[in-house]
Order: C-alpha cells, then structure tokens, then sequence
C-alpha cells in the first residue's frame, strides 16, 4: 500500500539522484537531465502532500503546473544555450569551458 | 475563500480581482512594453532597432511612474487573493528597478547597436525586469518560484548575447547550471513548505510552521534561502558571479550586478517575515552570519583581481553582504528595512555608475584590464570624475550616497543586538579600500599607458546613452549623499504589508 512517506522517500531519493547526476557528469545535457529529476521530485513531493495530508489545497495543484512549464521553458532554454556553444566550439562538455577563471 | 466556495462567492471574488488589477499597472506596462518589443522586432528592420530600445525604456520609466502613481493614489494592499503583495517595499523596488533597467538600456544601446538580435534583447531585458517587479512582489510560494525561475532565464539568455563570443557562451552555460540548480533547491524547498502547511501563501505558511516539526522548518528553510540567495549572489552561492560578469556584455554585467540581487534581496525579506516571523528557525542570526562570510569572501576575492569587471562582480558580492545586514536587522530592528531601502538606491546609482565608466573604457580602448584605465584623468576628466565618485561611494566615503547607507546599516545592525556584524563590516571597509583606490589611483595620478600622447584631453563625452548613464548616475550617487534627510524619510516608509 502506497503511503505519503513512500511518496516522500521516492521524491527524496529522486532529488539525490538528480544532484548526483549534477554533480557527477560532465555533459551539459545530462547536467540538464540531474536538474529536470530535481525538479521533478519537487513536483512528486507536492503532489504526495496533495494526495495525502492536504486533499483540499487546490493552490498546492496550481504549484504544480507552474513548476510543470517553468521546467519546460527551462529545458528549452538550455537546449538553446547548449547548441549556440556547441555551434560554435563542437563541445557540450563542461571540462572543456575553461576561459573563464571561475 | 481559497477552496470550494459557492457560485456566487466565486464571483464577487472574480469582481474584486477585476478590481484589483488597478494596483497591477506597474506589471502591465511592463508586460506590454515586453510583447510588444517582441512583435515590433519582426517588423522593423535591422538598423531601427535601436527604436525597440528607446520603446522599452519607455515602458520601464512609465513602470517606475506608475508605482509611484498607485502608491499616491491607492495605497498599499494585498490583492488576488493575498498573492501579490503592493506595499510600500515592492512599489520602491519597482520604481527603482524600472529607473535603472532604462539606464541598463542606455548603456547596452551603443554596444550593441547594428548587432544581429538587439531588438530580441531588449525585449529578453524587459521580461526580466517583469519578473523583478514579480519577485518583489510575491506573497505566494507558487508565484515566487515562477518568478525566481522566469527572472533566472532571461538573464541567461541575455548573458549569452554574445554568440559568437567562446566567453559569453561559457558564462551563459555556467550561469544556467547554476540558476537551474539552486532554483531547483528552492523549489524543493518551497515543495517541504507546502506539505508542512497545507497551502502556498506565505503568510499562511508562517501561522502554520511555528507548530510544525522544527527539524523540517530548518532543513526546508535552508533550500529556500539558497535559491533566494543565489539570486543574491551571497556567499557561499556566489560562484558564478565573476564568470558570468566577466563573459557577459558589460550591460548586462551592470544589469544582473542591480537589478536581479535587489529584487533577490527584497524578496529574501519578505520571504522571510512572512513565512517565518517571530524568527522561527533562527533565521536572523544564519542570515547574519551569511552577510559576514558574503562581506568577506567577496572584499578579500577582489583584492587579487587585475580585470575590473571582475572586480567590480566580487565588489559587488561584498555590497550584497552589507545589504544582508539590513535583512538580518528586519526583526531586532525596526530601522532594518529603511536602511536596506535606502543601500538599494544609493548601490544602484553607485554600481551603474561604476559600470557605465567600465563599458566607456571598454569601448574605447578594447580592455578592462587595470592598465586599460591608467591616464584615464588626462585623456576623459568627466569619466574619471564619475569614477572617482561611484568608487569612493561604494567605498562608503562622507558624503557620497554609500556612506550614509552603510551608516544606516551599522546602526540596524547593532540596534538589533549583532554589533559583531557591524565590527566585521568596518574591518571588510578597510579591507576594500585597498582595491578600489587600486583603480581609482592609476585612473587619476598615472599618464596613459601606451604611446598614445597625441590622444587629446576630451571634455565632450560620447557617445550620448553612455552620457546620459554617467550624468544620472553621479548626481544621483552626490544628491543621495548630500539630501538623505528626504530620502531616509522615504525609506521608513516603504514598509512591508504583514499580509
């Protein structure tokens, strides 16, 4: 049986998954792919809490669609950054940017 | 009646909103200066494009005249359902962010003018004022992170502009990990809010997290403030600072360096007495332990800096630390918020300033390395004079606009029991002054640098934006200085609305 703290503990290991996926690759596109699962376990969290501790929170559902096309744009958005860079240095992965100092 | 309700309740609340958007003009010049930026850059040709940003500097001046108007006219309330907050704190940052997104334009105007997308980016720099004013205006955790996350993509965007440009790319890309990252922190965060409280409005929040599990309120707190605090460029979330300045056009390096860290700044003190008052949590003394570590890091960074533009980004990461003081003072002190108002105007006057002289140089002689600026006073007085004063300003030098705020911010702070913070904030003032004068001194006391003695002494300055930039900005950095009675005055009471 599906309880609000297997949802937590889903959303939770999502959001670890994704860090990882952040921290640990060096594509940009599967960077993008580390923030996407972290957003997405944002959105699984309010949806468990909208299931199950607070039926009636519609403004909890509207959270949900926002983040919805903010993870959409922001994945367009991105795509549009990686491919302008790689048009220009044929690279996509992040150890290769190094003219900044950082 | 934020669920269920009759028919006939849902619309007389329906009429009361209609009603409402009269507090929304400041949002609707914007937003249709914005659109209509977009459509007239599919119809005009390449070489009047520079109208588009005439157009949307005109939609940000009539922004910050309309803030002041409905502020005059209608007072201050929370509308749509307590989800947009229009009180005294959000109308002054609208004002402000809609006086300086124009001189932003100004600036970008001579740079980019005849380039391939300038319409596009003018529009792109009016949707991230829109999400500003958005921001400082939230009371509701779903229009903060739509507004946290739309401000964060069109100033990737706009830090990208440069397409041709392996830097602007880079810094674009890094600036976007960045963004998406912490927002995607925030958001989670937001997300542990909601489930802790049962709703997304923030005031509701805050009755709600007092009685909830401390553990959790911490922990989710503490995501919050890092999407906030990113956005804010505080330490330890600073990192992309100096890259995207550095790669990014120098507008846009003055525009992200004012315009997104105040509307951060504002947003992180309403966020927080809403969601938390009473100082739930402790947030007071973290966030004052976060302003001293911001201060530092930000002063010690910039002492090795030779590229001012770097410089300048990590100046500006010790100026978001002395601003933090004011929200760290907001509880302990009634004075806290008037001297974070008031520091926000006289930094955006003073940073402008300091920005406006860097894209001159940069301009003129192809660099904004420290030697780029040597001689400076013999060939432009009138840039060096705006140099002088915007530096020494930010300095905190009596008795320029920076002095007064920082005095303001001093006396919060220890009115609010952290005379430690103060302490820490003298001791990073004395700390700067070594990199400030670092460049104001070659500016000032050096010949030029190469052999270029034929080069004239200047007194006309060209071209006219830029002109216009440098003017404003040092009368405003001297009058903020010299009249801060009125100004002050003003400050206390651009008050918060507690809902």
């Amino acid at each position: 049986m599906i309880s609000l703290p297997v949802v937590l503990v889903a959303a939770g290991l999502m959001f670890a998954i994704g860090l990882y996926g952040v921290l640990g690759q060096t594509n940009t596109i599967m960077v993008m792919m580390g923030v996407e699962l972290m957003l997405g376990a944002a959105m699984l969290n309010v949806v468990g809490f909208l299931r199950y501790s607070w039926p009636d929170a519609t403004s909890g559902a509207f959270f949900v669609l926002i983040l919805m096309t903010l993870m959409a744009v922001e994945a367009a958005v991105g795509f549009a950054l990686v491919i302008s860079a790689f048009r220009h240095s044929r690279t996509a992965e992040i150890d290769d940017m190094h003219e900044l100092k950082g | 009646m934020p669920n269920g309700g009759t028919l006939e309740q849902a619309k007389s609340i329906e009429e009361m909103m209609l009603r409402e958007l009269a507090w929304l003009w400041p949002i609707g010049a914007l937003t249709l200066g914005a659109i209509v930026a977009v459509l007239l850059t599919m119809v005009l040709p390449r070489h009047r494009q520079g109208l588009i940003g005439a157009w949307a500097a005109g939609a940000h001046v009539t922004a910050a005249v309309l803030a002041v108007a409905v502020w005059l006219d209608r007072g201050v309330r929370a509308i749509m359902e307590q989800t947009v907050i229009v009180d005294g704190l959000s109308l002054t940052m609208t004002a402000l962010i809609g006086i300086s997104g124009a001189l932003c334009i100004a600036l970008a105007r001579p740079a980019l003018a005849g380039t391939e997308r300038e319409g596009e980016f003018y529009a792109m720099l009016t949707f991230a004022s829109l999400s500003a004013v958005m921001l400082v205006m939230a009371a509701d955790a779903a229009l903060l992170g739509l507004a946290i996350g739309a401000l964060g993509l069109s100033t990737f965007v706009m830090t990208g502009y440069l397409r041709r440009s392996t830097r602007s790319n880079e810094a674009s890309i890094k600036y976007y990990i960045f963004g998406t990252v912490s927002g995607a922190f925030m958001l989670y965060g937001l997300s542990w809010w909601f489930g802790l409280a049962g709703t997304t409005n923030l005031r509701l929040i805050g009755e709600q997290l007092q009685s909830a599990p401390q553990g959790y309120v911490i922990a989710s707190t503490a995501l919050v403030i890092f999407g906030l605090g990113y956005k804010a460029a505080l330490v330890p979330f600073h990192f992309w600072t100096p890259d995207a300045y550095d790669g990014a056009p120098v507008s846009v390096a003055a525009y992200m360096s004012v315009l997104p860290k105040l509307a951060g700044l504002a947003a992180l003190a309403r966020v927080l007495t809403l969601a938390l008052p009473e100082d739930t949590a402790g947030w007071a003394t973290a966030i004052a332990v976060l302003a001293a570590l911001t201060m530092t890091v930000g002063n010690v960074a910039a002492l090795a800096q030779r590229n001012v533009v770097r410089l300048l980004a990590y100046s500006s990461i010790a100026q978001s630390g002395y601003l933090l003081m004011g929200v760290a003072a907001i509880n302990g002190s009634d004075q806290g918020l008037a001297a974070l108002v008031y520091y926000a105007m006289a930094y955006a006057a003073m940073n402008l300033g300091a920005f406006a002289v860097v894209a001159a140089v940069q301009r003129e002689r192809r660099s904004v390395d420290i030697d780029a600026f040597k001689g400076l006073g013999r060939t432009h007085p009138w840039w060096t004079v705006v140099l002088v004063l915007s530096f020494l300003s930010l300095l905190g030098l009596p008795p320029l606009a920076g002095f007064v705020g920082k005095l303001e911010l001093f006396k919060a702070s220890i009115d609010a029991g952290q005379s430690w913070l103060a302490v820490v904030a003298v001791v990073n003032t004395v700390i700067s002054l070594y990199y400030y004068l670092r460049v104001i001194s070659p500016a000032v006391l050096d010949a030029p640098a190469e052999a270029e003695p034929g080069v004239p002494r200047t007194w006309v300055v060209r071209p006219t934006p830029i002109a216009v930039v440098l003017g404003l900005t040092a009368v405003a950095t001297v009058a903020f200085g010299l009249a801060a009675e009125p100004l002050l005055r003003l400050a206390e009471k651009a008050t918060m609305l507690s809902g």
